[in-house]
């Protein structure tokens, strides 16, 4: 009883005491490291300028315009497909009308 | 030179402005990321990442508010991320491990080395644990009673960082307090005092 009500003392003296630390200086040469991180920054920035004008409203439509393309690529290229594949059929099975070569004719 | 005019040359880009600013705040930010994190190296890092990002933002800010709140706002929200990545990575290393895929991971539970040069020697252990309990408190409590108890803010000026109002930074304080009791009476009870 006696050993809980001192630990509520001692833990209510920490809690009150007042807790401000020492103020630390800052380590050295930390406004150089920080001058060089921005100069470091502003290279890259300048290095991607080019590209502000590519705001995602502009990115989204390149992608629209990119999978158009390809849907009509690959529809054109299915169809001329299909009639080189019929072809090939009719020949095989001699449906084919157009004359043959053959050494028998 | 008033402070509507060294925004304007910090929204300009000025070198020997941000020099001004570096001279101005330097130890402040620092002393406030070392208040969250009390790690010499981790709060170095902080405080860097701080400037930077008062460049970056620079632009954006309208100057609702003082140009030292805007940059405690930062340096506050900054010290936040970095603990809950911290905090994160503990978590994860603590699921590996009991998943069997131990990984080499720090297995203190606090999430930095405890390393507070502004902390005297004989009270280091003490403060450790204090530090260690307000980890443990839920975030918006962990604000005001670190930058009240610790970083020795006024009631007005935590209202003004954390855009609430004075009675819910008293309420805040009290909680925390409260939790912080808690916290440290199953410790103590824990250690076998």
């Amino acid at each position: 009883m006696n050993d809980k009500k001192n630990t509520s003392k001692f833990i209510d003296e920490l809690l009150d005491t007042p807790l401000v630390l020492d103020k630390v200086n800052t380590p050295a040469f930390f406004k150089d490291k920080v001058l060089n991180k921005l100069s470091q920054s502003s290279t890259e920035k300048s290095a991607t300028d080019w590209l502000f004008w590519f705001t995602p409203k502009y990115q989204i439509a390149a992608m629209v315009l990119f999978v158009m393309l390809n849907l009509i690529a690959l529809y054109n290229y299915s169809a001329s497909n299909k009639e080189v594949e019929l072809q090939n059929y009719a020949q095989a099975y001699g449906l084919s009308n157009t004359i043959q070569d053959s050494i028998l004719n | 030179m008033d402070e509507r005019q060294f925004l304007l040359e910090l929204k300009n880009q000025s070198q020997a402005a941000y020099g001004k600013l570096l001279d101005d705040y330097q130890k402040k930010v620092f002393n406030t990321c070392l208040s969250f994190v009390p790690n010499l190296e981790d709060a170095e890092d902080i405080a860097q990442e701080v400037f930077v990002e008062v460049y970056n933002s620079v632009g954006n800010f309208k100057g609702n508010s003082k140009l030292s709140t805007w940059i405690y706002r930062i340096s506050v929200n900054k010290c936040l991320e970095f603990i809950r990545k911290k905090n994160t990575k503990k978590r994860f290393g603590f699921m590996q491990s009991i998943s069997g895929n131990a990984i080499p991971v720090d297995r203190t539970l606090y999430f930095t080395e405890f390393n507070h040069p502004g902390i005297q020697l004989e009270n280091k252990e003490q403060k450790e644990i204090l530090f260690r309990a307000i980890n443990e408190l839920p975030e918006a409590q962990r604000i005001v009673f670190t930058l009240n108890k610790i970083d020795g803010l006024s009631y007005k000026e935590i209202s003004e960082i954390t855009k609430k109002s004075v009675s819910s930074i008293e309420s805040l304080l009290f909680r925390a307090k409260r939790k912080l009791k808690e916290i440290l009476t199953v410790f103590y009870k824990k250690e076998g005092w």
